[in-house]
């Protein structure tokens, strides 16, 4: 079991419809899965706002309705553990893709995160056991994304995750 | 021994959204994992109507499956389907021609 935070640093997001493929770096990120066989668990999610002016947005975290396409980038992915042993396939991370983004999946929203992103914070942590799971290499199970619904403002932020 | 009555479920995870920095308001509540669709329930400290608790599972769902469980729909959990899409990988890996196991 190896945990991981990917973590994302001011990013100025813009409104995302669903089902429409993400413009890269206008998102926090997306974790897709790099295997068909590999699960990942998320078991908290943390958003903190740094616009200079009032910016409510919707952060939803959902599954992608069409993953993303091309290597991930920008965005860091580290094993939290320093003396752990990364696991042979991990997810890959980043808000760039080298193809195409994710498309948020209209029916399978995680969490809603909403913050004004002038100063706000937004955070949830898992229950143990009940945490987001990500599985496999196919839509929908195999990326779950990040994404600004509403609001253009600017945030940083961690979701840590677990590679089982 | 403690015993709950109530259909409130306990021992959640946790939502924080704090825009006090921005002169507004300071939200905090508990939080469960649907089972079946792993979609996150932020509970409503207003809410009066009861929370469904699957039979199958023993666990809290969202509303959307409640209603799918309460139209005679099946307990599926999250952790079930994955089981099912890993079995079928491991399958269709040995059922593969081009895979030739040790």
């Amino acid at each position: 079991m190896a945990r991981y935070s990917a973590s994302f640093s001011s990013v100025t997001v813009a409104a995302l419809a669903d089902t429409v493929a993400a413009t890269n770096a206008t998102y926090p990120g997306t974790i897709r899965s790099a295997g068909a066989t590999l699960q990942f668990k998320i078991n908290e999610v943390y958003i903190g706002g740094e616009s200079g002016a009032s910016n409510p947005c919707a952060v939803i975290l959902a599954r992608a309705s069409t993953l993303s396409v091309g290597a991930l980038s920008v965005g860091q992915l580290n094993l939290m553990d320093f003396t752990g042993t990364a696991p042979g396939t991990v997810p890959t991370f980043g808000n760039t893709a080298a193809t195409s983004g994710p498309q948020r999946s209209a029916t399978g929203y995680l969490l809603d995160l909403s913050l004004n992103a002038y100063g706000g914070i937004a955070r949830w942590q898992a229950r143990y056991g009940e945490e987001i799971t990500g599985y496999g290499s196919t839509a929908p199970g195999g990326e779950i994304c990040l994404t600004s619904k509403t609001g253009t403002g600017q945030m940083s932020g961690h979701i840590i995750m677990e590679v089982v | 021994m403690l015993i709950i009555t109530d259909s409130i479920p306990r021992g959640a995870g946790y939502l924080e959204c704090d825009n006090r920095a921005s002169g507004q308001g300071h939200f905090e509540a508990d939080t469960y994992t649907c089972t079946h669709c792993n979609r996150v329930v932020v509970m409503d400290p207003q809410r009066q109507r009861e929370r469904y608790k699957c039979g199958g599972c023993n666990h809290h769902v969202c509303d959307e499956c409640a209603a799918l469980r309460l139209a005679g729909g099946p307990c599926r959990t999250m952790a079930q389907k994955i089981d099912e899409f890993f079995t079928a990988q491991a399958r269709q890996a040995v059922a593969d021609p081009q895979i030739i196991l040790p």
